[in-house]
């Protein structure tokens, strides 16, 4: 209740002139974030338009202008990075500027003492920072808007991208600024404040990333998933990352494509509000005494000191691992709990002399600590043993650690994953398979990454399995199966209707085009045709077959800016796609012309005992035997095939023993050519003929030599 | 009326204030004694509602006073430490006092800075400790408030203008029946103001009593007896004091002024006069009766 005189709206008013430096930083920020980037971005589009009048023909203008104006367009939009941080700075400073009294006892005295509720005072000073900012961006926006327009620039403005822009500004000023208020509240100092912000808004996303890394570096079937995939879900755990990401209403993919974020925008408004609301009951019952206290609540001391030791005692750990391996993890623990629990005393006090405060603390932390670790070391919980309840799986998948919603439901590729599992349980447990994440295939053993989907729920582990018949039929079953082409193949991904602007391509390459394409279908009708052929062979399709052309799928927009979707394969089996294609383009597969060659290596990788290998290089120069090794060969570049290829299902022969290259006649890069083989079509009798002296093949007739080894191929 | 009963206020290991339980009548000026660290400052704090005493309740008419916003109108605190908005100017001040106080009184306030010579549109931050001072208690006597709350407010008054604020403070207790409670470690400065005081010691009341009740009985004065008196001469007389300076005795006893000047003239002084007694003395008297050495406590 206040008294008459003091309506809400006069104090409002009254404080927002008192603190009207709020208005006046971010009157001048938003100036110079916003208004001034953007009046020079359109100067710039002016003068270059009247400059290209006179160079360039009215298309090429046109082009130019509409390049400018899409940087006028960023600006105003929601990739602003000035304006993004300008709301961050507004949002901790007014936040903590605005509630700083609390830490001043001579100031708590008199706000605490004035006939005003704590209520409507938090609500006061809390409306006082949100209005300055805001109200100062949007008049700032508004006259940006309004000079953009008088300066002929209006089709700059897309009012969709600017709309969503202001939200997202809002939004992630609402939470940071709450977290901002809420650390004041809590804490009795200003400079203990901002710390506290600090871990507030960092914290979150460096636990989860030192979860990652503690488990990474302890279980040998741990998958990271999240910071090594494009969308970084993790960055979600802080605002402040996770804003630099957001483009408005979306988020901005490396594909090109733009991922809803309301979602997320209304679970950050809904944050803030909680947070908001946190804060208000906290000033409520704070009491005015602990002003210049290091926390205004006693209780919070030790959850907030205990999170903070084991945090930084963890990454202290993970440092000195990364440094020096095994022992130096353990010491790393220790060295950094222990100094920062004299921090963290240190500040609660204001008293270096507390620098040993509270030692049964210090051991209790130490102790919970070293026991999660050794926990998590000797993997108490059995996380590396785990298996899924196979009733319980309603989905899966293979070496894919990105999906959300894991595409295999079929029952036999269900049974077929969780096979896998089980020998990957079995292999993990097996002492002789040593995991080695950077070795992901060497002949013996396979590296398996399965993903288990429990109705909502999802997990993910890592195996590393040995490819015995059994391993690879289950893996040709899975990757066979329709329901894995449909998708996982970007055949199938790949959008035939035009989206927006964007219309669908298709670029063809055949194994003697390596730098430029042999053809274009831009015919939607045409192009239609082409993909829905080869999808139906695709899918009819069950034996591995040699690929023949190479389709790189993408789109282009009115500016001919091209997003990549990825490549798809027209394999000798596809003869109705390979006779559309040459009926529409005119293009057939090319081998490598031996006319061109001048002779091939091979490189045999001998093995002279357990720690020694070399190269040795054999010169190829008989024709017939360089026409034979060229019959069937793949370029790997012209065809981007490397080896296997899960994204398209296609696994040409790979050895670490040997390797064919071509050298031609000086078109192409250093004048050679890598080249591949599909497993049925290696040329192992020239690989025998021209064997170099001394080495032989090993018993089991599978290698080269005793050490060496082939891996079959296999084409989807 | 203010009452505060079993009071506690503790920070941390700290007990700044232990049980207290005080009354502050309506229309007194209640002084509160103490040496530095007594707690009076807490006490004040916590009357002004700044703080919640954690045991015990601190009432204004029977109603709670941290958290009441209705209560809170009718006080007023100036603290030891007083803040001003950064750059404010006294009329700033004023108009912001205004937004709170209903019964804020303008023209008051304008006659008082024209009195005090004071400049309400220059920055108070230019001005000295005594000026701010009086700034704070400008605005406080003219908030219009039934209690007014001064923790060290003559500090850094020069003594004139002492003077000049206790005149305005028993205008305002006589004329609309202000109940000021004053804290100060100096008795001196209380004693031609104050009509109850209240002695915190180390958190506690040692010693809560009304002026006029303490000098209702008690009586300085000074004799000249040419001869000798002889042993057991003031066995009739309630002697709390007696100093002797060769044939000149001073005395504070207690009982009937009348009594005592009969009994005094019975004993043939050839001079006898009454002396007003000083707050101080009193205090020391009272104190010394129950069991407290007060100089040890204030002085």
């Amino acid at each position: 209740m206040m008294s008459k005189n003091c309506s809400s709206k006069g104090l409002l008013l009254d404080t927002m002139r008192r603190e009207s430096w709020a208005l006046v930083l971010s009157g001048v920020g938003f100036c110079l974030t916003l208004l001034l980037p953007t009046l020079m971005s359109v100067q710039k589009a002016l003068s270059n338009r009247a400059e290209n009048l006179s160079l360039l023909s009215q298309e090429a203008v046109e082009h130019c202008w509409k390049g400018d104006l899409s940087a006028v367009s960023l600006l105003l939009g929601g990739q602003n990075p000035l304006v993004k941080a300008m709301f961050l700075i507004l949002a901790v400073v007014c936040g903590v500027a605005l509630f700083a009294y609390l830490h001043d006892r001579r100031k708590v005295d008199h706000f605490h003492s004035m006939p005003i509720s704590r209520t409507a005072l938090f609500v006061n000073n809390l409306l006082t920072g949100i209005i300055s900012t805001l109200l100062t961006y949007a008049v700032v926006l508004a006259v940006t808007l309004v000079c953009v327009f008088a300066m002929g620039c209006g089709e700059a403005v897309q009012w969709s991208a600017v709309g969503g822009a202001v939200v997202c500004h809002v939004v992630v000023f609402l939470l940071v600024y709450a977290l901002a208020v809420l650390t004041t509240v809590l804490c009795g100092n200003t400079i203990v404040s901002l710390l506290l912000l600090v871990w507030v808004l960092f914290g979150p996303l460096l636990i989860y990333v030192l979860q990652q890394g503690v488990f990474s570096r302890s279980y040998d079937t741990f998958v990271s998933t999240d910071l090594f995939d494009g969308q970084m879900k993790a960055l979600r755990l802080s605002p402040v990352v996770e804003y630099f990401e957001l483009n408005g209403l979306y988020h901005d993919t490396y594909a090109g494509e733009a991922r809803s974020a309301v979602g997320l925008l209304a679970v950050y408004l809904v944050l803030a509000v909680l947070v908001a609301v946190l804060a208000a009951l906290l000033f409520r019952i704070r009491r005015s005494e602990r002003a210049g206290t290091a926390l205004a609540f006693e209780p919070t001391k030790l959850p907030i000191k205990v999170v903070m030791c084991l945090t930084i005692g963890t990454t202290f750990g993970l440092v000195f691992d990364m440094i020096a391996d095994g022992f130096w993890f353990w010491v790393g623990l220790v060295v950094g709990t222990v100094l920062f629990h004299w921090v963290v005393e240190i500040i609660y006090a204001f008293d270096l002399h507390a620098i040993f405060a509270k030692p049964v603390h210090l051991a209790a932390i130490l102790a919970v600590l070293l026991a999660v670790m050794l926990g998590v070391r000797y993997d108490v919980t059995g996380y590396d043993r785990w298996l899924p309840d196979r009733d319980k799986l309603t989905a899966v998948d293979i070496d894919n650690i990105r999906a959300e919603q894991l595409p295999l439901t079929t029952p036999d590729n269900i049974d077929a994953v969780y096979r896998l599992a089980e020998l990957g349980v079995e292999s993990t447990q097996a002492p002789e398979v040593k995991r080695d994440s950077t070795i992901p295939y060497d002949g013996s053993t396979v590296r398996l990454v399965l993903s288990f989907g429990m109705g909502d729920r999802i997990e993910r582990r890592a195996y590393d399995v040995i490819d015995t018949d059994e391993v690879q039929a289950l893996r040709a079953q899975i990757m066979q199966s329709e329901e894995y082409k449909r998708a996982r193949w970007p055949l199938f991904r790949f959008k035939l209707e035009p989206d927006g602007d964007r219309q669908p391509m298709i670029e063809i390459y055949t194994n003697a085009d390596r730098d430029s394409s042999a053809g274009t279908i831009t015919d939607q009708q045409a192009l239609t045709q082409v993909v829905e052929t080869l999808r139906e062979e695709s899918l009819r399709r069950s034996e591995d077959s040699r690929p023949v052309l190479r389709l790189t799928l993408y789109y282009q927009n009115a500016k001919g800016d091209r997003y990549y979707e990825d490549n798809a394969y027209v394999t000798e089996a596809d003869r109705e796609t390979l006779a559309l294609i040459e009926q529409l383009t005119g293009v057939t597969p090319q081998p490598i012309s031996s006319d061109t060659v001048k002779c091939v290596l091979l490189q045999y990788l001998i093995r002279m005992d357990d720690h020694n290998e070399r190269w040795e290089t054999v010169e190829v120069t008989d024709r017939a035997d360089i026409d034979a090794l060229l019959a069937n060969a793949i370029d790997e570049e012209a065809m981007q095939l490397w080896g296997y290829e899960p994204e398209y299902s296609i696994r040409v022969a790979q050895r670490r023993w040997f390797a064919v290259v071509a050298v031609v006649a000086g078109q192409y890069l250093n004048g050679t050519r890598t080249l591949r083989y599909m497993e049925s079509e290696l040329p192992t009798a020239i690989v025998q003929k021209y064997l170099p002296a001394g080495v032989e093949l090993d018993a089991s007739g599978n290698s080269l030599t005793a050490t060496a080894n082939m891996e079959a191929a296999s084409i989807g | 009326m203010i009452k505060a009963e079993n009071a506690t206020k503790r920070f941390g290991s700290v007990m700044a204030v232990d049980h207290v339980c005080a009354e502050v009548r309506d229309g007194s000026v209640y002084g509160l004694i103490g040496s530095n660290g007594a707690g009076k400052s807490t006490f004040l704090r916590m009357l002004a509602g700044v703080l919640s005493p954690d045991e015990g309740t601190v009432r204004i008419d029977g109603a709670d006073i941290f958290e009441n916003v209705a209560i809170k109108e009718r006080t007023f605190f100036i603290s030891d430490e007083q803040f001003f908005f950064p750059n404010s100017t006294p009329a700033e001040m004023k108009n912001y006092y205004k937004r709170f106080y209903r019964n804020f009184d303008e023209a008051r306030y304008r006659k008082l800075m024209n009195a005090f010579g004071l400049d309400e549109g220059r920055k108070i931050r230019t001005f000295s400790k005594g000026m701010k001072k009086q700034v704070s208690v400008i605005c406080g006597l003219c908030a219009g408030v039934d209690y007014l709350f001064c923790d060290e407010t003559f500090d850094g008054l020069d003594p004139v203008m002492r003077q000049t604020v206790k005149s305005l403070f028993a205008e305002d207790v006589d004329s609309r029946g202000l109940t000021p409670v004053i804290a100060s470690h100096n008795l001196r400065e209380l004693e031609d103001i104050c009509d109850h005081v209240g002695l915190l010691h180390r958190g506690g009341i040692l010693f809560s009593r009304d002026l006029d009740e303490m000098k209702l009985g008690m009586f300085k004065m000074q004799c000249i007896f040419p001869d000798e008196l002889p042993e057991g001469a003031w066995a009739g007389i309630n002697v709390l004091r007696l100093d002797r300076r060769g044939s000149l005795y001073t005395l504070t006893a207690r009982g009937s002024r009348e009594e005592l000047l009969a009994k005094v003239e019975a004993m043939r002084p050839s001079f006898s006069e009454l002396l007003p007694l000083t707050l101080e003395e009193i205090f020391i008297n009272e104190t010394e009766v129950a069991g407290y050495d007060v100089k040890k406590l204030l002085f």
